[in-house]
């Protein structure tokens, strides 16, 4: 759910978000496909993978065209594009600490509040045993001389 | 079946996995391009979404024919 908010917060830039991935998985099974036919001793096989590959190349072509036409692809303007690549990086290093951080959170504030709870749990004890301590050096004091109070104490 | 099969002999294991990892690939292509189709707004790049998805899904097919 949280992943789609973003999505719909993009808006426009979702579609060139589609487009960029489309535009790169075109380019990896292009790649597939000159692999696989440098593998290729079957002539059917190689004519089915050619026949593929030219159909991948023209997928690819399509959509870079249409990234171009759109200017959401700048293969002219190196530094067009390189400034919005870096853009783009910066974006999405936003988004992924914008919806990992309230999980994280969430997780660290609990975890934080349960050591809090056991650092107090802790601390407590420890004041009571010290004013409990205390009491009973009170109680040493006023029962007792002076000096063995400040001898408790030392300890 | 019985050309499939025959075609099944030809094949070198080197090609096979080769075969195999091109079916991997668009097969995820295919489930992406399909995933995304629902959540395009521009309907030229959802006609592009659509026309991957079918060339994946007869190459899967072609593939998958060949294959052991």
């Amino acid at each position: 759910m949280e992943f789609e908010d973003i999505l719909d917060q993009a808006g426009k830039k979702r579609d060139e978000l589609i487009a960029t991935e489309l535009l790169v998985s075109s380019k990896a099974t292009v790649r597939a496909y000159a692999v696989a036919l440098t593998e290729t001793i079957s002539p059917e096989v190689r004519e089915i993978l050619k026949r593929q590959l030219s159909q991948a190349l023209n997928q690819h072509a399509r959509i870079a065209d249409y990234m171009i036409e759109r200017e959401m692809y700048h293969p002219f303007d190196l530094e067009k594009q390189i400034k919005k690549d870096k853009k783009k990086v910066k974006k999405a290093r936003k988004i992924v600490s914008e919806s990992a951080q309230p999980k994280k959170r969430s997780q660290k504030g609990k975890k934080r509040s349960v050591e809090d709870e056991a650092a107090a749990d802790d601390v407590v004890p420890r004041l009571e045993g010290e004013a409990s301590m205390a009491d009973q050096g009170a109680a040493h004091e006023s029962g007792r001389q002076p000096v063995e109070s400040g001898s408790s104490r030392t300890e | 079946m019985a050309k499939k099969d025959k075609l099944d002999l030809d094949l070198g294991v080197h090609e096979t996995l080769e075969l195999h990892e091109v079916t991997t690939l668009r097969r995820s292509t295919l489930l992406k391009a399909h995933m995304m189709e629902s959540i395009v707004e521009d309907p030229e790049l959802r006609k592009l979404l659509r026309k991957e998805k079918q060339v994946s899904e007869k190459a899967i097919d072609e593939i998958e024919a060949l294959l052991p």
